[in-house]
């Protein structure tokens, strides 16, 4: 690194040259200072070209300084992609260029770009749809050629260790502010000084936005001084809180904003928001307008200002405004010479300007362009430009001059920065004869300032950021409308050349850096009949690059206005949606939430070796053993429950409090069934269904006193019920109580003929006899003082009991069981055992067994069903569809052992002859019995394939077809002997 | 993300809260058609205007009433829903209805 | 019909409570946040029209709006609804007893429990055993409105969320009711009830936010 590149003190702002920071690039050792950015230390070090383009590798370098291009995306050693003018050096950094073959300097695909007639717009969609397959062979090369970096596979967004650990957090402000230029700095002080809590957002290191780099007068006294003067104010605040290096990626509904510093992601909820967003400096088209050493105005200035690089040794300044003129001057003063600066206008207005920049020495010639930027021999640098006159819109004259320079510094005009206002549903207008933009439309609490709100004199932006605050002050009631002394300002500096574009028949006159997309490009894209600008967006791909058309979007737009003789403002710029900058899947994905619930007993169930699965947000033990060993052990346990007794872990069952004088009514109005006169201590099966007539839910009915039911609801469905139950209790408004009371109770199912045994064991003060405690009874007892519920239910079809404890004690009575149950050769067993169980006795499980067109007369429910009623919910629905002719029912069905064992969701067929008959409906469960010894399941079948011993087709895995014999339910013990003992 | 004032508890995230459908008044079961209950389950009206619908803050399972603008979604004001169900709501026997004739017990 | 015998207490056996989050106490590395976990400590709520009579008839104050809460002996009083309200045993600064004529929170709790049951339109409720409660204690004024807004989408500083308040919201994607005690000028002490069966989740989840502090 030559020190004698580097400008004295001032400039250079952002870097700190007592430290002196290593780094490689291509694998050459470099040296750059602390506050250095990759791109500025190269540059330093005289290595202009940091990439290749997309699709004819040329040779790029910096164009904005500003990470607002992708001419600077490098390769980390775990991060491709990274923007080199926004990154910050770090000390032993080994950065690569990406997107070459071979190297950056040597690239073999540099020929691509002499090959570009052969690659128009739309190149893909009309090259490689014919002959069908041709895509298949072409797609891993076009992949390869167009890939860009290398992603490291290792990386890992929360590595707890490093500092490398992503993650989000909310921040609560009353003032958001986006940018910390002029404006953004003059809001935030004003809405801080009238007491507001104030967040102020820049993606640069250092306050100040255009302060830090742009010159505003002809002396070049001005920035400096209003930006310390703001800046020392708003450090001192207490009221702001100021983050660097950070950028508002979107804006949401509310001002809900996105902000991403470093590895985190601000979550900010403002409750007002001023935008300072700045604008976004254009390019000129012209041929060769992307060699490196052609740069805009403000990058030249952001080298010399921000990081004290004297950027040229002889620079051409090419300018379509006054800001142009200022950039002479300060590249004047900073020792670089300029022989020429071209004037695009025909008559500059501010003639203090102009005598400024003669008297530099510096000639100023009007009303002509650059045509063509002349590169090096070996292509890698600017080398001269071609300048010609201007002889009408985007014409030039046939001979011009020659300069030789390093450096063409451009000021086509400004871009706001739109994009956070137009995803707040803002309106961006264009003015065809000022070529002045507008942002309208803005929604409740969302406020614009300075040059985004088309506002450039150094004076206005200040006034035009107070204005801002001001209105968000009052909205917020810190300011009273009649007192504010804000006042709206109007700028009338013009800033925009109205037709930057100087079409070349060689072509290379880029519109968009990213895509390669040249002049030519755009104007073809219309002639094929995409008028649209969104059209010509997705079919020439202009814009979809990584600076998603920070420059692209206004020359596409003036181009497809010409060629449809249409205005700017009819065209419009294509939708702007978040993210503003490319965005690391880091910061979404890094530390999440992923809630799970666990019931009392769960560490029990690892130690004894549980299999465990999702059961929704639940975590169940399938079975205890190993998964290799499923079907086996699902039998054994299932045995084990058929010929002694197991225990389940039912905690995550839904459960239900319903009390107070109306609960029987409100009961009987909810479920299908007769609820009134439900007797205390007795149980009853209650289905649920919607108003449709769908069956959504079921459980089981306890009535513990008149005024008080204990009822049960499916694990996934209990949420739910509890939202229908509280929804339809807020309009009937009957004198009842509803308490979810799920994650209350902790319960357990102990169940084979041997369970009582068990069950006399542990509670002494319940008489467990049939007599006493008979079938589908409900009864209370303690288990060493502790209060449990407990019912007789008969879902896995042998004797046995559902005790229902407060959860507190849930792995205590576990143990306590277990080893009460021990001399009985109790075993626990998992769910999926339970579902076998379940199937050999016929009970569905709803929402397995059923969907969302059951209604209870497809799952032979009729039963459950009380029409002595006047109301449940859903009932006239209920009426209705089995008034109807049916189309399908759920039925058992039983395959021999050796056939192929179908799987749930499998689906049934109206017949095995033909193989595009109907489906008629599908497998719903579906497993091996011991117990029955064939395989067995449940399934919905066409309404005449119904009858008990009918036999029906099931289409299994590979296409194969295997039948199965209709069997009434249940499979297993249908007198209820075994369970009513 | 949007935010919804809650009567009970404050502006909160849209996250916090489970739409529970528009706030229509059901036909008399026992005297309406078969259409106009199909009307009632299964159509909405779907038009661009201000509706009040239900809605459910979860973490403190409270259900309350939202006025809302299909267009814009502007929330324009949200209850309790004691401001439109204060009564009591009963159902009468239904003397007119006839036992419906199952289909499925038919074909048997 | 059947009589049932009714006398179903959940506040009896507390000696056999057992906490899923088996931790009772966790300093964050830099020592900044404390986080304890009281789930196994009495409580008890109430619901119903006839709610806040019983308990001002036995002597609680009850705070006047939905949700607020007040501190005294040891004791908070969350009123969680116009109808709605929970009193937890948390920890206490000082050696007060809650009432002189008591043995313990334990025995005050079961005593309002047993009291309730005779008492028309009040429902008993099951936050004994539905609900994990963990508190925060924090070293510096502000770490704990800075941990929460990792994990919860409502501001809980005490400019808008002041000594008292509740928040019944999400917290780490799981619903939670936070609440704030001000210990001092230079301290804050939060609480968190949360469903018990996520209560392992977020335990983890709490002790990662605090992983930086």
């Amino acid at each position: 690194m030559s020190i004698n590149n580097r400008l004295s003190a001032p400039k250079g702002l952002f870097i700190n040259r007592d430290k002196t920071v290593k780094f490689e690039f291509e694998g050459i050792e470099h040296e750059g200072f602390e506050g250095d950015t990759i791109a500025s230390a190269l540059i330093a070090n005289d290595q202009w070209l940091m990439s290749r383009s997309f699709k004819y590798h040329r040779p790029r370098g910096p164009l904005t300084m500003a990470g607002q291009d992708a001419n600077t995306l490098v390769q980390l050693p775990s991060e491709p992609n990274v923007l080199a003018d926004r990154t910050p050096l770090s000390n032993q950094l080994k950065v690569q260029g990406q997107n070459y073959n071979g190297s950056l300097e040597n690239d073999k695909d540099e020929k691509l770009g002499l090959a570009g007639r052969f690659m128009p717009v739309g190149f893909y969609y009309r090259s490689f749809y014919k002959p069908k397959g041709v895509w298949d062979k072409w797609e891993p090369f076009i992949r390869k050629k167009a890939g860009l970096g290398t992603a490291d596979l290792t990386f890992d967004p929360i590595h707890k260790d490093t500092d490398q650990y992503y993650d989000k957090a909310y921040l609560f402000h009353d003032v958001a502010v986006i940018g910390a230029g002029p404006a953004g700095l003059a809001a935030a002080l004003k809405a801080a000084d009238a007491g507001a809590s104030v967040l102020l957002v820049d993606e640069n290191p250092i306050l100040g936005g255009a302060l830090s780099y742009h010159r505003f007068d002809v002396e070049g006294v001005k920035a400096a001084t209003l930006r310390n003067k703001l800046v020392s104010r708003i450090e001192e605040h207490e009221n702001v809180q100021i983050l660097t290096n950070a950028t508002c990626n979107g804006w949401f509904t509310d001002n809900y904003l996105p902000v991403i510093q470093g590895t985190r992601m601000y979550k900010v909820r403002a409750k007002q928001c001023v935008v300072a967003s700045g604008a976004f400096e254009q390019h000129v088209v012209f041929r060769n307008n992307d060699v490196p050493g052609v740069v805009m105005s403000s990058a030249a200035m952001r080298l010399m200002s921000q990081y004290a690089i004297k950027p040229a040794q002889r620079a051409v300044v090419l300018t379509g405004n006054d800001d142009g003129y200022l950039c002479a001057l300060e590249l004047a003063e900073n020792g670089v010479t300029v022989p020429m600066l071209i004037d695009m206008r025909a008559q500059a207005d501010d003639l203090i300007l102009i005598e400024a920049v003669k008297s530099k020495g510096i000639a100023i010639q009007n009303n002509a362009t650059v045509y063509e930027a002349i590169p090096s021999s070996d292509k890698r640098h600017l080398a001269a430009v071609d300048v010609r006159g201007i002889v009408g819109k985007g014409a030039v004259a046939e001979g011009g001059v020659t300069i030789p320079c390093d450096m063409l510094c451009m000021s086509a005009g400004y871009m706001p920065v739109y994009q956070l206002l137009c995803q707040a549903g803002a309106k961006l207008s264009y003015d065809d004869m000022s070529s002045r933009f507008s942002l309208t439309n803005l929604v409740d609490g969302l406020h614009i300032a300075g040059s985004v709100n088309g506002v450039h004199e150094l004076e206005l932006v200040v006034k035009d950021g107070e204005y801002a605050a001001s209105k968000a002050l009052i909205a917020l009631g810190l300011e009273d409308n009649n007192h504010n002394t804000a006042t709206q300002v109007l700028c009338t500096k013009q800033t925009n050349f109205d037709w930057p574009i100087f079409k070349h028949p060689k072509g290379k006159d880029f519109v968009d850096f990213d895509e390669d997309l040249q002049a030519k490009d755009i104007v073809n894209a219309t002639r094929l009949g995409y008028r649209d600008v969104q059209l010509v967006k997705r079919f020439s791909t202009v814009g979809m690059g990584p600076s998603q058309g920070r420059h692209s979007a206004l020359p596409t737009a003036r181009l497809v206005a010409d060629a449809t003789n249409r205005t700017v403002t009819e065209t419009g710029v294509t939708t702007a949606r978040p993210p503003f900058v490319p965005e690391k899947l880091a910061n979404i994905a890094g530390r999440i939430f992923s809630p799970q619930k666990r019931t009392p007993m769960h560490k029990r169930h690892l130690e004894l070796g549980a299999h465990m699965i999702p059961a929704g947000i639940w975590r169940r033990p399938a079975f205890y053993g190993d998964p290799k060993n499923r079907d086996k052990i699902i039998q054994q346990e299932s045995q084990q429950v058929r010929n002694g007794v197991g225990m389940i872990d039912v905690s995550t069952l839904g459960g239900l409090e319903i009390r107070g004088t109306d609960a029987a009514e409100f009961m009987n109005r909810i479920y299908t069934f007769a609820f009134l006169k439900q007797p205390v201590g007795k149980t009853r099966y209650a289905v649920l269904t919607n108003e449709q007539g769908v069956v959504i839910d079921d459980g089981v009915s306890c009535r513990i006193a008149d005024d008080h039911y204990y009822v049960t609801a499916t694990t996934s469905g209990v949420d739910a019920v509890y939202r229908e139950m509280t929804k339809w209790n807020a309009q009937w408004r009957l004198d009842v109580d509803i308490t979810n009371v799920t994650s209350a109770f902790a319960a357990v199912n102990v169940a084979g003929p041997i369970a009582r045994n068990v069950m006399n064991k542990v509670c002494n003060d319940v008489d467990f006899s049939n007599e006493s405690f008979p079938y589908l009874a409900y009864r209370e007892g303690t288990i060493e003082g502790i209060p449990v519920r407990l019912m007789r239910v008969g879902f896995v079809g042998e004797l046995g009991y559902e005790i229902h404890m407060p959860a507190l004690f849930g792995e205590f009575l576990w143990d306590l069981l277990m080893v009460a149950g021990e001399e009985f050769g109790m075993q626990p067993f998992g769910v999926e055992t339970q579902r076998l169980l379940r199937l050999e006795k016929g009970h569905i499980i709803v929402s397995q067994d059923t969907d969302g067109m059951s209604h209870p007369g497809e799952l032979s429910l009729d039963w459950a069903i009380s029409r002595k009623k006047p109301f449940f919910v859903g009932r006239k629905s209920v009426d209705i569809v089995m008034a109807r002719k049916q189309t399908r029912k759920l039925v058992g069905f039983k395959l021999p052992p050796s056939a192929i064992k179908p799987k749930e969701g499998h689906i049934v067929l109206e017949n095995d002859r033909d193989p595009t008959c109907a489906i008629t409906g599908n497998i719903t469960s579906s497993e091996y019995s011991s117990t029955i010894g064939a395989n067995i399941g449940m399934a919905f079948v066409g309404i005449d394939q119904q009858d008990v011993g009918n036999t029906f087709p099931i289409r299994v895995d590979n296409g194969a077809v295997v039948m199965a014999e209709v069997v009434k339910l249940p499979f297993y013990d249908a007198n209820n002997d075994r369970q009513e003992v | 993300m949007k935010l919804m004032n809650c009567p009970l508890n404050g502006p909160r995230n849209i996250s916090e809260f489970v739409y529970g459908g528009e706030v229509r008044p059901m036909p008399n079961q026992a005297t309406c058609s078969d259409k106009e209950w199909a009307d009632y389950v299964f159509y909405s009206d779907n038009n661009i205007r201000i509706v009040k619908e239900w809605w459910f803050h979860s973490p403190s399972g409270y259900w309350f009433i939202a006025e809302r603008h299909t267009a814009s979604d502007e929330i324009v004001k949200t209850y309790d829903s004691s401001e439109l169900f204060s009564e009591r709501v009963e159902f009468n026997a239904p003397d007119d209805q006839p036992a419906p004739v199952l289909q499925t017990e038919g074909l048997k | 019909m059947t009589a049932l015998n009714n006398d179903f207490n959940l506040s009896a056996a507390s000696h056999l409570r057992r906490s899923v989050v088996e931790v009772e106490q966790q300093v964050s590395p830099n020592a900044g946040v404390t986080i304890s976990n009281h789930t196994v400590k009495a409580r008890i709520g109430f619901r119903g029209k006839g709610a806040i009579a019983f308990l001002r008839e036995q002597g609680v104050t009850i705070p006047e709006k939905p949700n607020q809460a007040t501190f005294s002996g040891g004791f908070a009083v969350l009123r969680l609804s116009f109808t709605e309200i929970w009193l937890l045993d948390i920890e206490s600064d000082s050696n007060e007893t809650f009432e002189p004529k008591q043995k313990s929170k334990s025995e005050y709790i079961a005593a309002l429990e047993s009291a309730a049951k005779n008492s028309p339109d009040v429902y008993r409720l099951f936050c004994q055993h539905s609900h994990a409660l963990f508190s925060f204690n924090e070293r510096d004024k502000g770490t704990l409105a800075n941990l929460f807004a990792k994990i919860c989408g409502v501001d809980l500083r005490e400019s808008v969320f002041p000594s008292g308040s509740i928040a019944q919201t999400s917290v780490a994607r799981v619903n939670a009711v936070v609440f704030k005690q001000v210990i001092s000028e230079k301290t804050e002490r939060y609480y968190l009830l949360s469903d018990i069966s996520s209560s392992e989740y977020l335990w983890d989840a709490l002790v990662d936010a605090a992983g930086e502090f």
